[in-house]
Protein backbone atom coordinates (compact mmCIF):
# COMPACT_ATOMS: atom_id res chain seq x y z
CA UNK A 1 0.00 0.00 0.00
CA UNK A 2 2.65 2.48 1.04
CA UNK A 3 5.18 1.26 -1.53
CA UNK A 4 2.46 1.99 -4.02
CA UNK A 5 2.03 5.44 -2.58
CA UNK A 6 5.72 6.07 -3.13
CA UNK A 7 5.57 5.06 -6.79
CA UNK A 8 2.34 6.85 -7.45
CA UNK A 9 3.77 10.04 -5.98
CA UNK A 10 6.70 9.94 -8.40
CA UNK A 11 4.36 9.07 -11.27
CA UNK A 12 2.05 11.90 -10.40
CA UNK A 13 4.93 14.35 -10.12
CA UNK A 14 6.26 13.24 -13.49
CA UNK A 15 2.91 13.83 -15.13
CA UNK A 16 2.63 17.31 -13.68
CA UNK A 17 6.14 18.32 -14.76
CA UNK A 18 5.90 20.46 -17.87
CA UNK A 19 9.39 19.53 -19.00
CA UNK A 20 10.89 17.29 -21.63
CA UNK A 21 11.25 13.56 -20.99
CA UNK A 22 14.94 13.71 -20.15
CA UNK A 23 14.51 16.44 -17.53
CA UNK A 24 11.51 14.62 -16.07
CA UNK A 25 13.49 11.40 -15.76
CA UNK A 26 16.40 13.23 -14.14
CA UNK A 27 14.19 14.79 -11.49
CA UNK A 28 12.43 11.51 -10.83
CA UNK A 29 15.74 9.74 -10.51
CA UNK A 30 17.10 12.31 -8.07
CA UNK A 31 13.98 12.40 -5.89
CA UNK A 32 13.77 8.63 -5.82
CA UNK A 33 17.34 8.47 -4.53
CA UNK A 34 16.48 10.97 -1.82
CA UNK A 35 13.29 9.16 -0.80
CA UNK A 36 15.02 5.80 -0.64
CA UNK A 37 17.82 7.13 1.50
CA UNK A 38 15.46 8.99 3.84
CA UNK A 39 13.28 5.90 4.24
CA UNK A 40 16.22 3.56 4.82
CA UNK A 41 17.65 5.82 7.46
CA UNK A 42 14.38 6.05 9.37
CA UNK A 43 13.86 2.29 9.16
CA UNK A 44 17.36 1.81 10.56
CA UNK A 45 16.29 4.01 13.47
CA UNK A 46 13.37 1.68 14.11
CA UNK A 47 10.56 3.61 12.36
CA UNK A 48 8.09 1.25 10.67
CA UNK A 49 8.58 1.30 6.90
CA UNK A 50 5.07 2.52 6.12
CA UNK A 51 5.43 5.50 8.40
CA UNK A 52 8.91 6.22 7.08
CA UNK A 53 7.51 6.39 3.56
CA UNK A 54 4.79 8.76 4.64
CA UNK A 55 7.27 10.98 6.46
CA UNK A 56 9.56 11.09 3.46
CA UNK A 57 6.73 11.96 1.08
CA UNK A 58 5.49 14.65 3.43
CA UNK A 59 8.91 16.23 3.24
CA UNK A 60 8.38 16.73 -0.49
CA UNK A 61 4.89 18.14 -0.10
CA UNK A 62 2.13 18.22 -2.66
CA UNK A 63 3.19 16.69 -5.99
CA UNK A 64 1.44 19.28 -8.15
CA UNK A 65 2.96 22.16 -6.20
CA UNK A 66 6.45 20.65 -6.38
CA UNK A 67 6.08 20.00 -10.11
CA UNK A 68 5.06 23.61 -10.65
CA UNK A 69 8.22 24.79 -8.87
CA UNK A 70 10.40 22.63 -11.09
CA UNK A 71 8.56 23.57 -14.26
CA UNK A 72 9.09 27.25 -13.57
CA UNK A 73 12.85 26.70 -13.58
CA UNK A 74 12.68 24.43 -16.61
CA UNK A 75 11.14 27.23 -18.60
CA UNK A 76 14.22 29.37 -18.03
CA UNK A 77 16.47 26.42 -18.64
CA UNK A 78 15.73 26.40 -22.36
CA UNK A 79 18.27 29.15 -22.69
CA UNK A 80 21.01 27.17 -20.98
CA UNK A 81 22.03 30.16 -19.00
CA UNK A 82 25.51 29.50 -17.85
CA UNK A 83 26.70 33.04 -17.95
CA UNK A 84 25.50 36.11 -16.25
CA UNK A 85 25.35 39.55 -17.69
CA UNK A 86 27.67 41.90 -15.93
CA UNK A 87 27.00 45.56 -16.27
CA UNK A 88 30.34 47.24 -16.72
CA UNK A 89 30.66 50.60 -15.14
CA UNK A 90 31.79 52.82 -17.93
CA UNK A 91 29.20 55.56 -17.87
CA UNK A 92 29.65 59.10 -19.06
CA UNK A 93 28.76 58.42 -22.67
CA UNK A 94 26.14 59.02 -25.29
CA UNK A 95 24.24 61.78 -23.67
CA UNK A 96 21.12 62.87 -25.39
CA UNK A 97 20.04 62.39 -28.94
CA UNK A 98 18.22 64.46 -31.50
CA UNK A 99 16.46 62.40 -34.10
CA UNK A 100 16.81 63.49 -37.67
CA UNK A 101 13.21 62.65 -38.47
CA UNK A 102 10.21 64.91 -38.19
CA UNK A 103 10.16 64.88 -34.45
CA UNK A 104 10.35 68.32 -33.00
CA UNK A 105 13.32 68.94 -30.80
CA UNK A 106 15.23 66.52 -28.74
CA UNK A 107 14.45 63.17 -27.35
CA UNK A 108 16.30 61.01 -24.91
CA UNK A 109 17.32 57.74 -26.48
CA UNK A 110 17.55 55.33 -23.60
CA UNK A 111 17.15 56.27 -20.03
CA UNK A 112 18.96 54.37 -17.40
CA UNK A 113 19.83 54.78 -13.78
CA UNK A 114 22.23 57.67 -13.48
CA UNK A 115 24.62 55.65 -11.36
CA UNK A 116 27.87 56.76 -12.94
CA UNK A 117 27.12 60.39 -13.49
CA UNK A 118 29.79 62.63 -12.14
CA UNK A 119 29.22 65.84 -10.33
CA UNK A 120 30.62 67.60 -13.38
CA UNK A 121 27.56 66.49 -15.30
CA UNK A 122 25.17 67.39 -12.61
CA UNK A 123 26.33 70.86 -11.92
CA UNK A 124 28.06 72.34 -14.94
CA UNK A 125 25.81 70.86 -17.59
CA UNK A 126 22.56 71.35 -15.82
CA UNK A 127 23.51 74.97 -15.24
CA UNK A 128 23.80 75.42 -18.98
CA UNK A 129 20.48 73.71 -19.49
CA UNK A 130 21.70 70.74 -21.52
CA UNK A 131 19.33 67.82 -21.11
CA UNK A 132 21.11 64.62 -20.26
CA UNK A 133 20.29 60.97 -20.68
CA UNK A 134 22.42 57.90 -20.81
CA UNK A 135 22.62 55.07 -23.20
CA UNK A 136 23.17 51.67 -21.66
CA UNK A 137 23.36 49.66 -24.87
CA UNK A 138 27.14 49.49 -25.00
CA UNK A 139 27.88 49.42 -21.34
CA UNK A 140 26.93 45.87 -20.57
CA UNK A 141 29.22 42.92 -20.88
CA UNK A 142 27.68 39.56 -21.63
CA UNK A 143 28.79 35.99 -21.38
CA UNK A 144 26.99 33.80 -23.88
CA UNK A 145 26.86 30.03 -23.97
CA UNK A 146 24.23 28.92 -26.47
CA UNK A 147 24.09 25.26 -27.43
CA UNK A 148 21.52 24.62 -30.13
CA UNK A 149 19.22 27.31 -28.82
CA UNK A 150 16.33 28.40 -31.02
CA UNK A 151 17.00 31.76 -32.71
CA UNK A 152 13.97 33.39 -31.08
CA UNK A 153 14.99 32.03 -27.66
CA UNK A 154 18.47 33.49 -28.15
CA UNK A 155 16.90 36.89 -28.86
CA UNK A 156 14.65 36.61 -25.79
CA UNK A 157 17.68 35.74 -23.71
CA UNK A 158 19.56 38.84 -24.85
CA UNK A 159 16.51 41.02 -24.26
CA UNK A 160 16.14 39.70 -20.74
CA UNK A 161 19.81 39.81 -19.84
CA UNK A 162 20.35 43.36 -21.07
CA UNK A 163 16.91 44.60 -20.04
CA UNK A 164 16.29 46.06 -23.48
CA UNK A 165 13.18 46.06 -25.64
CA UNK A 166 13.61 44.02 -28.80
CA UNK A 167 11.26 43.88 -31.73
CA UNK A 168 11.80 41.27 -34.45
CA UNK A 169 10.00 41.62 -37.79
CA UNK A 170 9.32 37.88 -37.92
CA UNK A 171 7.08 37.96 -40.97
CA UNK A 172 9.77 39.71 -42.93
CA UNK A 173 12.43 37.27 -41.70
CA UNK A 174 10.26 34.23 -42.45
CA UNK A 175 9.63 35.47 -45.97
CA UNK A 176 13.39 35.41 -46.38
CA UNK A 177 13.57 31.79 -45.25
CA UNK A 178 14.68 32.45 -41.69
CA UNK A 179 13.25 30.03 -39.15
CA UNK A 180 12.67 31.32 -35.64
CA UNK A 181 13.49 27.87 -34.22
CA UNK A 182 16.69 27.34 -36.10
CA UNK A 183 19.40 26.21 -33.69
CA UNK A 184 22.14 28.65 -32.73
CA UNK A 185 25.38 27.74 -31.01
CA UNK A 186 27.64 30.50 -29.74
CA UNK A 187 30.13 30.76 -26.93
CA UNK A 188 31.39 34.25 -26.05
CA UNK A 189 32.85 35.88 -23.00
CA UNK A 190 32.81 39.50 -21.92
CA UNK A 191 31.27 40.89 -25.11
CA UNK A 192 28.98 43.85 -25.76
CA UNK A 193 25.42 43.47 -26.95
CA UNK A 194 26.57 45.09 -30.18
CA UNK A 195 29.18 42.39 -30.84
CA UNK A 196 26.81 39.61 -29.81
CA UNK A 197 24.06 40.81 -32.14
CA UNK A 198 26.48 41.14 -35.06
CA UNK A 199 27.50 37.49 -34.69
CA UNK A 200 24.08 36.13 -33.79
CA UNK A 201 22.41 37.76 -36.79
CA UNK A 202 25.13 36.58 -39.10
CA UNK A 203 24.66 33.03 -37.78
CA UNK A 204 20.91 33.21 -38.33
CA UNK A 205 21.01 34.79 -41.79
CA UNK A 206 20.21 32.61 -44.78
CA UNK A 207 20.52 34.55 -48.06
CA UNK A 208 19.54 38.04 -47.07
CA UNK A 209 21.54 39.41 -44.17
CA UNK A 210 19.64 40.25 -41.02
CA UNK A 211 20.51 43.57 -39.49
CA UNK A 212 19.54 45.54 -36.46
CA UNK A 213 19.05 49.16 -35.58
CA UNK A 214 18.04 51.06 -32.48
CA UNK A 215 15.14 53.43 -32.70
CA UNK A 216 13.66 55.19 -29.69
CA UNK A 217 15.50 52.81 -27.40
CA UNK A 218 14.05 49.67 -29.02
CA UNK A 219 16.33 47.18 -30.76
CA UNK A 220 14.72 46.42 -34.14
CA UNK A 221 15.70 43.30 -36.05
CA UNK A 222 14.84 43.06 -39.72
CA UNK A 223 16.05 41.95 -43.14
CA UNK A 224 15.50 45.32 -44.78
CA UNK A 225 18.74 47.02 -45.60
CA UNK A 226 19.07 49.79 -43.11
CA UNK A 227 21.99 51.35 -44.92
CA UNK A 228 19.99 52.95 -47.76
CA UNK A 229 19.02 56.08 -45.91
CA UNK A 230 20.90 56.20 -42.67
CA UNK A 231 18.94 57.89 -39.94
CA UNK A 232 21.34 60.38 -38.45
CA UNK A 233 21.08 61.42 -34.90
CA UNK A 234 23.03 63.89 -32.86
CA UNK A 235 24.43 62.94 -29.51
CA UNK A 236 26.55 64.75 -26.98
CA UNK A 237 29.66 63.06 -25.61
CA UNK A 238 31.25 64.23 -22.40
CA UNK A 239 35.04 64.16 -22.91
CA UNK A 240 36.27 66.65 -20.33
CA UNK A 241 37.63 63.78 -18.30
CA UNK A 242 40.00 63.10 -21.21
CA UNK A 243 41.49 66.58 -21.03
CA UNK A 244 44.26 67.03 -18.47
CA UNK A 245 43.88 70.05 -16.17
CA UNK A 246 40.35 70.83 -17.25
CA UNK A 247 38.73 73.67 -15.39
CA UNK A 248 35.27 75.06 -15.97
CA UNK A 249 36.54 78.59 -16.60
CA UNK A 250 39.38 77.46 -18.82
CA UNK A 251 37.92 79.11 -21.88
CA UNK A 252 37.52 82.59 -20.51
CA UNK A 253 40.74 83.71 -22.17
CA UNK A 254 41.10 81.77 -25.42
CA UNK A 255 44.70 82.91 -25.84
CA UNK A 256 46.11 81.51 -22.63
CA UNK A 257 48.15 78.32 -22.42
CA UNK A 258 45.38 76.22 -20.84
CA UNK A 259 43.02 77.09 -23.64
CA UNK A 260 45.64 76.06 -26.19
CA UNK A 261 46.14 72.82 -24.32
CA UNK A 262 42.39 72.27 -24.40
CA UNK A 263 42.18 72.94 -28.14
CA UNK A 264 45.06 70.58 -28.74
CA UNK A 265 43.43 67.75 -26.81
CA UNK A 266 40.04 68.22 -28.44
CA UNK A 267 41.75 68.09 -31.81
CA UNK A 268 43.53 64.85 -30.90
CA UNK A 269 40.23 63.25 -29.87
CA UNK A 270 38.40 64.47 -32.97
CA UNK A 271 41.19 63.31 -35.29
CA UNK A 272 41.28 59.89 -33.67
CA UNK A 273 37.54 59.48 -34.23
CA UNK A 274 37.77 60.70 -37.85
CA UNK A 275 40.63 58.41 -38.66
CA UNK A 276 39.77 55.23 -36.79
CA UNK A 277 35.99 55.02 -36.40
CA UNK A 278 34.44 54.08 -39.80
CA UNK A 279 36.59 56.71 -41.59
CA UNK A 280 34.47 56.88 -44.76
CA UNK A 281 31.38 57.85 -42.81
CA UNK A 282 32.58 61.37 -41.87
CA UNK A 283 31.89 64.57 -43.76
CA UNK A 284 35.62 65.36 -43.90
CA UNK A 285 36.11 62.10 -45.81
CA UNK A 286 33.08 62.43 -48.06
CA UNK A 287 30.59 60.78 -45.71
CA UNK A 288 27.66 62.18 -43.76
CA UNK A 289 28.75 62.31 -40.12
CA UNK A 290 29.98 65.43 -38.40
CA UNK A 291 31.74 66.43 -35.17
CA UNK A 292 32.04 69.72 -33.39
CA UNK A 293 33.03 70.53 -29.84
CA UNK A 294 31.55 72.80 -27.24
CA UNK A 295 33.32 73.27 -23.93
CA UNK A 296 34.62 69.74 -23.60
CA UNK A 297 31.50 68.14 -25.01
CA UNK A 298 31.62 66.60 -28.46
CA UNK A 299 28.52 67.03 -30.60
CA UNK A 300 28.39 64.15 -33.05
CA UNK A 301 25.87 63.61 -35.82
CA UNK A 302 26.02 60.04 -37.05
CA UNK A 303 24.10 56.80 -37.58
CA UNK A 304 23.33 54.76 -34.46
CA UNK A 305 25.80 52.14 -35.59
CA UNK A 306 28.71 54.58 -35.81
CA UNK A 307 27.63 56.17 -32.52
CA UNK A 308 28.08 52.80 -30.86
CA UNK A 309 31.59 52.58 -32.28
CA UNK A 310 32.38 56.09 -31.10
CA UNK A 311 31.37 55.03 -27.61
CA UNK A 312 33.81 52.11 -27.77
CA UNK A 313 36.58 54.33 -29.12
CA UNK A 314 36.17 56.81 -26.25
CA UNK A 315 36.10 53.91 -23.85
CA UNK A 316 39.48 52.72 -25.16
CA UNK A 317 40.87 56.25 -24.94
CA UNK A 318 39.79 56.44 -21.31
CA UNK A 319 41.64 53.22 -20.62
CA UNK A 320 44.75 54.47 -22.36
CA UNK A 321 44.66 57.97 -20.93
CA UNK A 322 46.96 57.25 -17.99
CA UNK A 323 49.60 55.86 -20.32
CA UNK A 324 49.30 58.79 -22.70
CA UNK A 325 49.46 61.29 -19.86
CA UNK A 326 52.49 59.51 -18.51
CA UNK A 327 54.36 60.12 -21.73
CA UNK A 328 53.54 63.79 -21.52
CA UNK A 329 54.72 63.87 -17.95
CA UNK A 330 51.30 65.07 -16.84
CA UNK A 331 49.15 63.77 -14.07
CA UNK A 332 51.02 60.51 -14.08
CA UNK A 333 50.82 59.78 -10.39
CA UNK A 334 47.14 60.39 -9.83
CA UNK A 335 45.99 58.72 -13.02
CA UNK A 336 48.39 55.84 -12.48
CA UNK A 337 46.49 55.00 -9.35
CA UNK A 338 43.15 55.16 -11.12
CA UNK A 339 44.44 52.96 -13.87
CA UNK A 340 45.72 50.33 -11.51
CA UNK A 341 42.32 50.26 -9.89
CA UNK A 342 40.46 49.44 -13.07
CA UNK B 1 14.90 22.31 23.03
CA UNK B 2 15.47 25.14 20.61
CA UNK B 3 12.68 26.03 18.22
CA UNK B 4 12.91 26.06 14.45
CA UNK B 5 13.35 29.42 12.80
CA UNK B 6 10.33 30.90 11.14
CA UNK B 7 10.08 29.92 7.47
CA UNK B 8 9.39 33.45 6.33
CA UNK B 9 12.56 34.56 8.06
CA UNK B 10 14.61 31.94 6.21
CA UNK B 11 13.15 32.30 2.76
CA UNK B 12 15.55 34.88 1.38
CA UNK B 13 18.72 33.26 2.63
CA UNK B 14 18.29 29.53 1.93
CA UNK B 15 20.15 29.64 -1.37
CA UNK B 16 23.06 31.42 0.34
CA UNK B 17 23.15 28.77 3.05
CA UNK B 18 23.08 25.95 0.50
CA UNK B 19 25.95 27.55 -1.41
CA UNK B 20 27.95 27.90 1.79
CA UNK B 21 27.44 24.22 2.61
CA UNK B 22 28.83 23.34 -0.82
CA UNK B 23 32.05 25.31 -0.30
CA UNK B 24 33.52 22.45 1.72
CA UNK B 25 33.13 19.66 -0.81
CA UNK B 26 30.85 17.99 -3.31
CA UNK B 27 27.53 16.90 -1.78
CA UNK B 28 24.19 15.38 -2.78
CA UNK B 29 20.71 16.64 -1.94
CA UNK B 30 19.91 14.47 1.06
CA UNK B 31 23.31 15.23 2.54
CA UNK B 32 22.82 18.98 2.09
CA UNK B 33 19.54 18.76 3.95
CA UNK B 34 21.16 16.84 6.81
CA UNK B 35 24.17 19.13 6.95
CA UNK B 36 21.98 22.23 7.14
CA UNK B 37 20.15 20.71 10.08
CA UNK B 38 23.37 19.69 11.81
CA UNK B 39 25.21 22.98 11.24
CA UNK B 40 22.26 25.00 12.57
CA UNK B 41 21.93 22.89 15.67
CA UNK B 42 18.61 21.60 14.44
CA UNK B 43 17.07 25.05 14.04
CA UNK B 44 17.00 25.14 10.25
CA UNK B 45 14.96 22.51 8.43
CA UNK B 46 14.75 22.75 4.68
CA UNK B 47 11.96 20.68 3.20
CA UNK B 48 13.02 18.35 0.38
CA UNK B 49 10.25 19.96 -1.67
CA UNK B 50 12.01 23.31 -1.26
CA UNK B 51 15.58 22.07 -1.52
CA UNK B 52 15.45 20.36 -4.91
CA UNK B 53 13.83 23.16 -6.90
CA UNK B 54 16.35 25.48 -5.22
CA UNK B 55 19.28 23.28 -6.27
CA UNK B 56 17.97 23.14 -9.82
CA UNK B 57 17.59 26.90 -9.88
CA UNK B 58 21.18 27.31 -8.68
CA UNK B 59 22.30 24.88 -11.36
CA UNK B 60 20.40 26.73 -14.08
CA UNK B 61 21.96 29.99 -12.94
CA UNK B 62 25.42 28.44 -13.12
CA UNK B 63 26.13 28.78 -9.39
CA UNK B 64 26.45 25.03 -8.90
CA UNK B 65 27.39 22.18 -11.23
CA UNK B 66 26.11 18.63 -10.91
CA UNK B 67 27.01 15.11 -12.00
CA UNK B 68 25.54 11.66 -11.51
CA UNK B 69 27.55 9.02 -9.75
CA UNK B 70 26.65 5.67 -8.24
CA UNK B 71 30.10 4.57 -7.08
CA UNK B 72 29.05 5.03 -3.43
CA UNK B 73 26.51 2.24 -3.89
CA UNK B 74 23.64 4.66 -4.36
CA UNK B 75 22.70 6.52 -7.49
CA UNK B 76 23.18 10.16 -6.52
CA UNK B 77 23.33 13.57 -8.12
CA UNK B 78 26.37 15.35 -6.70
CA UNK B 79 26.58 19.12 -6.56
CA UNK B 80 29.66 21.36 -6.48
CA UNK B 81 29.85 25.13 -6.21
CA UNK B 82 31.22 26.94 -9.30
CA UNK B 83 33.39 30.06 -9.44
CA UNK B 84 30.29 32.10 -10.22
CA UNK B 85 28.65 30.50 -7.18
CA UNK B 86 31.56 31.49 -4.96
CA UNK B 87 31.32 35.06 -6.18
CA UNK B 88 27.59 35.06 -5.60
CA UNK B 89 28.13 33.67 -2.12
CA UNK B 90 30.68 36.35 -1.21
CA UNK B 91 28.32 39.10 -2.31
CA UNK B 92 25.35 37.53 -0.54
CA UNK B 93 27.32 36.94 2.65
CA UNK B 94 28.40 40.59 2.78
CA UNK B 95 24.88 41.71 2.14
CA UNK B 96 23.67 39.43 4.88
CA UNK B 97 26.18 40.82 7.38
CA UNK B 98 25.07 44.29 6.40
CA UNK B 99 21.45 43.34 6.87
CA UNK B 100 22.12 41.85 10.29
CA UNK B 101 23.91 45.02 11.37
CA UNK B 102 21.12 47.18 10.05
CA UNK B 103 18.28 45.21 11.65
CA UNK B 104 20.34 44.81 14.81
CA UNK B 105 20.67 48.57 14.94
CA UNK B 106 16.93 49.00 14.60
CA UNK B 107 16.11 46.41 17.20
CA UNK B 108 19.04 47.18 19.48
CA UNK B 109 17.06 49.37 21.88
CA UNK B 110 14.53 46.58 22.36
CA UNK B 111 17.08 43.83 22.86
CA UNK B 112 19.67 45.67 24.91
CA UNK B 113 23.13 46.71 23.82
CA UNK B 114 24.81 43.36 23.31
CA UNK B 115 23.51 42.91 19.73
CA UNK B 116 25.87 43.21 16.77
CA UNK B 117 23.83 46.14 15.51
CA UNK B 118 24.68 48.19 18.54
CA UNK B 119 28.34 48.19 17.51
CA UNK B 120 28.96 51.27 15.40
CA UNK B 121 30.07 50.61 11.83
CA UNK B 122 33.82 50.74 11.41
CA UNK B 123 35.39 53.31 9.12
Amino acid sequence: MSEQEFESYLGLLSRFLRLDARQRDNIRRELRAHLEEAIDEQVADGVPREIAIQNALEDFGDAAELAARFSKIGWQKRWIMRGTAVAASIGIVALWSVFSGNEPGARVIAQDASANRTSLHDTADRARGIPLGENAIDEQRLTIDFKDIGFSDAISYLAEQTDNNFHVFWQELEQNGIDRDQPISMSLRNVTLDQTLDLLLREASVDVPISYSIKNGIVLISTRSLQVSPSLETRFYEVRDLIPDWEPNLMTNPRNAEAKNYKHHMQVITDAIHRFVVPDSWLVNGGHGDISDVHGVLLIRQTPDVHRKVVLMLERMRELQPILSDNNGQQSAALGVNYAGR
Amino acid sequence: MTALFDRDLLRGSLDTMVLSILTGRERYGYEIQQELRRASGGRIEIKAGTLYPLLHKLETSGFVAARWDDSTGRDRKWYTITDAGRQRLTVAAREWADYVRCVGGLLGPILGNDTPGAIPEAG
